[in-house]
């Protein structure tokens, strides 16, 4: 009986110890309680939600499978997914198509974004080293974030649900809302982010005064949002729309004050350099998403190189898309292009700074090639560090053109017009040779942003200004220009429908 | 405070011991169903755990996905509730190893984190359970019914536990064993194809539905047929496969008295496959101890110690898998053998190094206060490390190359201590037992890889090792950007009482009841604990014949220790073909985890409910003996990952409520017919199981599972294939049906079929083929399984003779499938475009499939048809052995130190009969798909000696 009673003590004793030897926290995942604690866990969040979007636009290459291929200038060489996409078959049973379909990855910023804005007022009580104007302009970029990713959602989905909170652990499921009421939501937001935002970051701008979280301005060029972003994306929701007034405004204000930005006009030679534009992060980059070599952070796809890059820029036989030469001579009809122009006596290019092996059946657009750090011709190894560009300085001076031309200013459209024409060494703009000026800038665009995720978005745009092709007035008007929902979103939520146009 | 109240509760109301009521068994019998004894099968040579148990014990069923040495294998006993949809899936079920008390841990899935292609574990992937030395085995005992196996808890969870019992240290005397044997594996012959074969194949597609366009993009290694790397003679074969050498040595020394007495033994074993040069090296050391220094004091201790090394396959696929990038496939491997030398040569600069370590021991004591008290106190260890360093020349892949270091180990201290009573009155026998029990794991890994270095003679990655300067541990030679690390741990505590109770009357009558309480520190912390009940009864028919019927539960663990969390925050930067993103801007960027899945609060424990009825006894004066245990398993709540809102941007919410019937029966027989001079001892065990889905959590009726490939439907068996049912061909457009609905041609998921198209049933009629008109077919495990082993003994020698089956079980003939796909397998950087050696042979019959147009956006030739399914079930002579015990020789001197002397010889992998037409139904992956992924069960021949003095 003793021993029993010895034992039991024994357990006892385990019993009050369980908790201690039973509590241990996993070290590969953070607890709620153990997170919004300080200001390294907003950076973390903030991060993380940049993180999300790059991965989003990276994951198969989407941002250029939603923007780029979709009757666009370039071909699928034998790949059978890419030439259903081409050929805006986006059913087709591949399982590219599939995933490209399903829009969670975007949606998991939108939470992401809305959790950082749900919690970032607790960080604020606990920790007195997160300022006021640290918080303010965190949720600025948190607004911006997410007002810029359901402006993407509605370009390549149309209709879809409208969720400004996270719902967290009470997920409840909702509708397609209508992309008027999304776009209204999304304006409204980037307004209000934008007075918040700095010019530049760690540069004692007003909205942001001293090192943000510590770290240099060099650090942050080009990383992460900015006023100009703000309103450079508040111009495209605009011409999207159609309000080509409010585009404008919206064009000018980054056209006044690009410099305070850090942004210029990029020399051809500049631009496609592997150590140019496209190379790491720079304040020139409106909104774009780097792949820091210098952190380890290269990658071998989310690139537009893994699908165009071949023999001999690297080593892979054939790319996986190109752009016939028949096009790139219909499209490059100007002499001396820098960006790509053929002697028309000899068939030689005289410059290929877009293009090389164009005299082969299957051309090699090059114009970005950054290739491991970027300061290589070493073709061996197909690693990246090309920045996802959303938005550039000439993207939205020719968007402004546009705008202008639409409602009617046609000489300040045609001057910057120019201004591109200039930086490229073509021809200024003769509406005697070249017709119709909203042709002329579409033309232009289709030049200049070739490979850069815009032809598809541009089409529709082009248009809708103009009218005059039935084939796709009807597409636009039947929902066709919007991807199909996955099978597997309208299968967990029931109150999802699929555009009509795929039915 | 209310947690400790109710165990000391439990404690006092509820702890007892069972009685050990086992049926009486005739030595001259082998041992009964769950009971396997070794000494025959250490004649063969068999290198893990997984091929001991393979035909021969009920219900225990052997998945090998590859006959590489020493890979890993998967042990499903009594059917599954896991539905093994990802390769995570094959470790949570497998059922725990106890090695002398000690529950074996194994690796952990978790470095499939960061791992692209999930192929293999990260590392050596070896086979923990190839490190067990054979010959170091008294018995093997597989405890099924929770009667018995609820005593071990949450590690039952999985059908029960596999208990490995050692040799004990012999009392009284010396004794020196010795086995070793030594043999040879048989390459064997395959019908090898060149380009011109290829080329033929495929001209029939081109010539049929081929356009201009696609004509162009002709691959260039087929085009030219003047190539002799392609078109040449098809002799690669020469190369891959080698006859290879096999050996295994061990002894064993074993010494003393009945107060102290010793074992130690020693072994050494190479195991070969005679394809791609694949083999395993075993070196082991065992040391057991037994002393009893005071009457009724017992204390001992056994130490092994392993070392496996391995010499793995090569093939591309796991090479590109391991480095995470591929080159350009537009050129594969030539089949001719002057070519594939080259670059066999080139191989050879690489090396690839995979080591195994492995340590176990236990300490026990025992104290026997009276003839009713006894106290127990054992503890233990388990560890194993695997090592592995790879280095790949640039001249291996396109002037790249690679280096990658793995050290990863698997960790579990545990300690058991319990108190037993017992009692007799009269014809009332009493048995009471307490005990607790503390586990606590620890799985870690560290894996940096690197690409790029400047040339092939460095092939180390050196750090700067000076901590005071800036570049401390920046490597001195490799591009830190291309430089890639990583580490991870991952814990698991496991903290057990329980009290066991049993009664007996009479020798007749016995009932026990166990209660248990599990706490883990993966369950979250308002639901640690877990209490579970099990009741034994038996009924003693005769002195041979014993009626038992069981019922249990036990928890089940969770497999990852972020579901002690709740709702988490991790890194999910991550994209395709890019498994391995944490930082944005060189900043680690966390968020919610929504790739890999929502964790709420609430999560509960899964459990599984046991009810097992059984019935053993011998026959025809103990001629024969049977047992037969009917079994149904109910898995309750469980956990599975269930899509949802992706509104909120996650692709699964984890969620309790799985529940998954597995009902069978299990037989085994065992006889003994004897003439004078010949013995024929037949055993037969077999599993019959079905395998039932319950309910899903929510309420769901049916979830697409595994990235769409796979339907999970109530009422359903959780390991169907999930197809179109495929009935031809459309041959020409106009036979192509309208649907009476919509009067629009018959078109699949909107794409309107064609001439070239296949004939897919539309089950529902409404004019759509689309995944409604997919239907579940056939089972990926057996439904029924065994094996049928026989020894036949005339004077001093034996002739064993062992088959192993299986029955009603598919296989989707993926590498079939691969092959007329092949318009989507060209030209493109990906892992289907990736052609092995083996691309370059011919298995099945290619005739026998309709002849689609491969280019046709429906993708004729998809693996979810039933075009490529197929009946895998199977007969093999495993086994055949012919051993002659030289001491019943008439000459041999009855006097001689050396009691037992046999010598044998032994064949394995003899033959398979199987209406299957690729290659070997039982290689399969855990999706029942045969890839061609795996290197096959080569024909090995052995002679041996075994002796004993």
């Amino acid at each position: 009986m003793k021993r029993l009673f010895l034992l039991l003590l024994l357990l006892v004793f385990c019993s009050v110890s369980c908790k201690k030897l039973l509590d241990i926290d996993s070290t590969h995942a953070v607890s709620e309680e153990n997170f919004w604690n300080s200001h390294e866990d907003t950076r973390t969040a903030l991060i993380g939600v940049y993180g999300l979007l790059r991965a989003a636009m990276a994951d198969n290459d989407a941002w250029w499978m939603y923007g780029e291929l979709r009757m666009g200038d370039f071909q699928s060489v034998q790949r059978q997914d890419l030439k259903a996409i081409v050929k805006g078959n986006l059913r087709a049973a591949y399982p590219l198509l599939q995933t490209l379909s399903n829009w969670r990855r975007f949606y998991a910023v939108i939470n992401a974004a809305n959790m950082f804005m749900e919690h970032v007022g607790e960080v604020r009580e606990r920790d007195p080293k997160y300022s006021e104007q640290n918080m303010k302009v965190d949720i600025a970029q948190m607004r911006f974030m997410r007002a810029y990713t359901y402006f993407f959602l509605v370009s390549v989905w149309g209709d879809v649900p409208l969720i400004t909170s996270s719902h967290d652990g009470e997920f409840e499921n909702k509708a397609r809302d209508d992309k008027a009421t999304v776009l209204a939501f999304v304006e409204k937001e980037l307004l209000a982010a934008a007075p918040d935002l700095p010019y530049k970051y760690s540069t004692d701008d007003p909205q942001q005064l001293g090192q943000y979280y510590n770290e240099t301005s060099t650090r942050w060029a080009g990383v992460l949002a900015r006023k100009l972003t703000a309103y450079a994306i508040l111009a495209h929701v605009a011409a999207y729309q159609g309000k080509y007034v409010d585009a404008s405004v919206y064009g000018q204000f980054v056209l006044d004050n690009y410099s305070k930005g850090g942004s210029y006009y990029v020399g051809t030679d500049e631009l496609v350099r592997g150590t140019g534009f496209f190379h790491w992060k720079q304040d020139n980059h409106i909104l774009g998403f780097n792949f820091d070599w210098g952190h380890v952070d290269a990658t071998f796809s989310g690139h537009l190189e893994e699908l165009t890059l071949a023999s001999p820029v690297v080593n892979k036989a054939l790319p996986d898309i190109y752009i016939p030469r028949d096009t790139i001579l219909s499209v490059f009809d100007q002499p001396l292009d820098e960006r790509f122009s053929l002697d028309t006596l000899t068939g030689i290019p005289t410059s290929e700074r877009y293009f090389t092996s164009f005299n082969t059946q299957i051309p090699i657009f090059n114009k970005v090639k950054v290739i491991q750090d970027g300061n290589t011709s070493d073709p061996s190894f197909r690693i990246y560090s090309s920045t996802i560009i959303i938005t550039r300085l000439e993207n939205i001076t020719l968007l402004q053109a546009e705008a202008l031309a639409v409602i009617g200013q046609q000489q300040n459209a045609i001057d910057l017009l120019n201004t591109i024409r200039d930086l490229r060494r073509i021809k200024r703009y003769d509406v005697n040779v070249e017709g119709d000026l909203i042709d002329a800038i579409f033309r232009e665009r289709r030049k200049e942003l070739m490979g850069e995720g815009w032809r598809w978005f541009d089409l529709i745009r082009y248009n809708k200004i103009k009218q005059n092709d039935p084939a796709f007035m009807a597409l636009i008007n039947s929902g066709g220009i919007y991807w199909p929902v996955a099978d597997e979103v309208m299968t967990q939520n029931p109150l999802i429908t699929q555009n009509p146009y795929w039915q | 405070m209310h947690l400790s109240v109710r165990i000391i509760i439990t404690c006092l109301v509820l702890y007892g011991h069972n009685v050990h009521a086992q049926s009486l068994r005739k030595d001259s019998l082998p041992l009964s169903a769950d009971s396997m004894r070794v000494e025959r099968a250490v004649l063969y040579p068999f290198n893990s755990l997984q091929q001991l148990l393979k035909g021969n014990a009920a219900g225990v069923y052997i998945q090998e996905p590859s006959a590489e040495p020493a890979s890993m294998s998967s042990i499903v006993m009594r059917g599954t509730a896991v539905p093994y949809t990802s390769a995570r899936n094959n470790y949570e079920a497998q059922p725990t190893v106890i090695l002398d008390g000690i529950p074996l841990i194994a690796d952990h899935p978790f470095t499939f984190d960061i791992q692209e292609f999930q192929y293999n574990h990260l590392g050596p992937a070896s086979n923990v359970y190839a490190a067990i030395d054979p010959n170091n085995i008294a018995s093997i005992e597989v405890l099924k019914d929770f009667g018995q196996a609820a005593m071990y808890g949450p590690r039952a969870a999985n059908g029960g536990v596999i208990l490995i019992h050692t040799k004990e240290p012999v009392i009284g005397k010396r004794k020196i064993s010795f086995n070793t044997y030594f043999g040879i594996v048989q390459r064997p012959h395959l019908f090898t194809t060149n380009a011109k074969f290829e080329n033929d194949f495929r001209q029939v597609f081109y010539d049929k539905y081929a356009t201009e366009e696609e004509s162009q993009t002709y691959p260039l290694y087929l085009r030219d047929s003047t190539n002799n790397a392609y078109y040449g003679p098809a002799n690669w074969t020469d190369l891959y496969f080698k006859n290879a050498p096999v050996y295994g040595i061990n002894a064993t020394l074993s010494s003393g008295t009945d107060r102290a007495n010793f074992l130690f033994a020693a072994g050494n074993q190479r195991s070969a496959n005679a394809a791609d040069r694949s083999r395993a090296d075993r070196y082991n050391a065992m040391f057991k101890i037994n002393m009893v220094p005071l009457k009724g004091f017992t204390v001992s201790a056994m130490l092994s110690a392993t070392r496996l090394e391995r010499k793995r396959n090569r093939w591309l696929r796991d090479r590109f898998a391991e480095m995470q990038y591929l080159p350009d496939l537009s050129s594969p491997l030539p089949p001719n053998k002057a070519f594939y030398g080259q670059y066999l040569k080139e191989w050879d600069k690489s090396f690839d190094d995979n080591k195994t370590n492995e340590v176990n021991g236990y300490f026990s004591i025992n104290l026997r206060i009276s003839d009713s008290w006894q106290l127990t106190s054992l503890s233990g260890f388990d560890y194993n490390e695997g090592l592995r360093d790879v280095f790949y020349p640039s001249t291996l892949l396109e002037t790249v190359n690679y280096l990658s270091n793995y050290f990863g180990y698997n960790q579990r201290v545990f300690v058991n201590n319990t108190v037993q009573f017992q009692h007799q009155w009269g014809k009332h026998g009493v048995k009471v037992e307490a005990g607790e029990n503390f586990q606590a794991d620890f799985n870690r890994y560290n894996y940096a890889y690197a690409y790029k270095g400047p040339n092939d003679l460095i092939r180390v990655n050196l750090l700067y090792s000076d901590n005071t300067k800036t570049n401390y541990l920046s490597p001195k030679s490799f591009n830190h950007a291309l430089m890639f690390t990583f580490l991870d741990k991952q814990r698991h505590r496991l903290l057990s009482f329980y009290g066991r109770m049993a009664y007996q009357y009479d020798n007749r009558f016995d009932f026990s009841l166990m209660m248990r309480a599990d706490g883990s520190s993966s369950a979250q912390p308002d639901n640690w604990w877990f209490y579970s009940p099990t009741f034994t009864a038996g009924w003693r028919l005769s002195t041979t014949s014993r009626l038992h019927a069981s019922w249990g539960r036990v928890g089940r663990l969770m497999p990852d220790d972020r579901f002690g969390e709740g709702p988490q925050y991790t890194s999910d930067l991550s994209f395709s073909n890019n498994p391995v993103r944490f930082s944005y801007n060189g900043f680690p960027g966390i968020s919610r985890a929504y790739s890999s899945g929502y964790i709420g609060y609430g999560i509960r424990w899964p459990f599984t409910d046991q009810l097992d009825i059984g019935w053993n006894t011998t026959l025809l004066h103990d001629r024969v003996n049977l047992a037969i245990d009917v079994y149904h398993k109910m898995d309750h709540n469980m956990l599975l990952e269930v899509p949802f809102s992706a509104e909120y941007g996650y692709a699964y919410q984890f969620k309790n409520g799985m529940k998954v019937r597995n009902m069978g029966v299990d037989l085994s027989a065992n006889a003994i017919i004897a003439t004078k001079t010949i013995t024929w001892q037949p055993g037969i065990n077999l599993n019959y199981n079905r395998n039932t889905l319950m309910a899903l959590p929510g309420g769901l009726q049916q979830l697409v599972v595994a990235d769409g490939t796979r339907l999970l439907k109530v009422g359903n068996s959780i390991d169907q294939f999930w197809v179109l049912e495929n009935n031809g061909i459309y041959n020409r457009d106009s036979d192509i049906p309208s649907s009476h609905a919509s009067g629009k041609p018959l078109n699949y998921k909107g794409i309107p079929l064609q001439a070239g198209d296949p004939k897919w049933v539309d089950q529902n009629n409404d004019g759509v083929i689309d995944d409604k008109d997919k239907v579940l077919k056939g089972h990926i495990l057996p439904v029924i399984s065994g094996g049928f082993n026989n020894d036949i003994s005339w004077k001093g020698l034996t002739l064993g003779v062992n088959f192993y089956f299986t029955a009603f079980r598919k296989v989707m003939n993926a590498e079939m499938a691969n092959h007329f796909d092949f318009v989507n397998r060209e030209g493109k950087i990906d892992m289907s475009a990736v052609k092995e050696i083996t691309f370059w042979t011919k298995a099945g019959n290619y005739d026998k499939y309709p002849r689609y147009n491969p280019w046709s956006t429906v993708d004729p030739y998809r693996t979810d048809q039933d075009l490529f399914l197929e009946n895998g079930a199977f007969l093999k002579l495993r086994t055949l052995s012919l051993s002659y015990d030289l001491t019943t020789a008439r000459w041999w001197h009855k006097k001689s130190p050396v009691h037992n002397l046999a010598v044998y010889a032994t064949a394995s992998n003899l033959f398979t009969l199987t209406p299957y037409t690729g290659g070997d139904p039982e290689l399969v992956d855990y999706s029942g798909f045969d890839t061609g992924y795996a290197l096959p069960f080569t024909k090995t021949y052995t002679i041996g000696i075994k002796m004993d003095l």
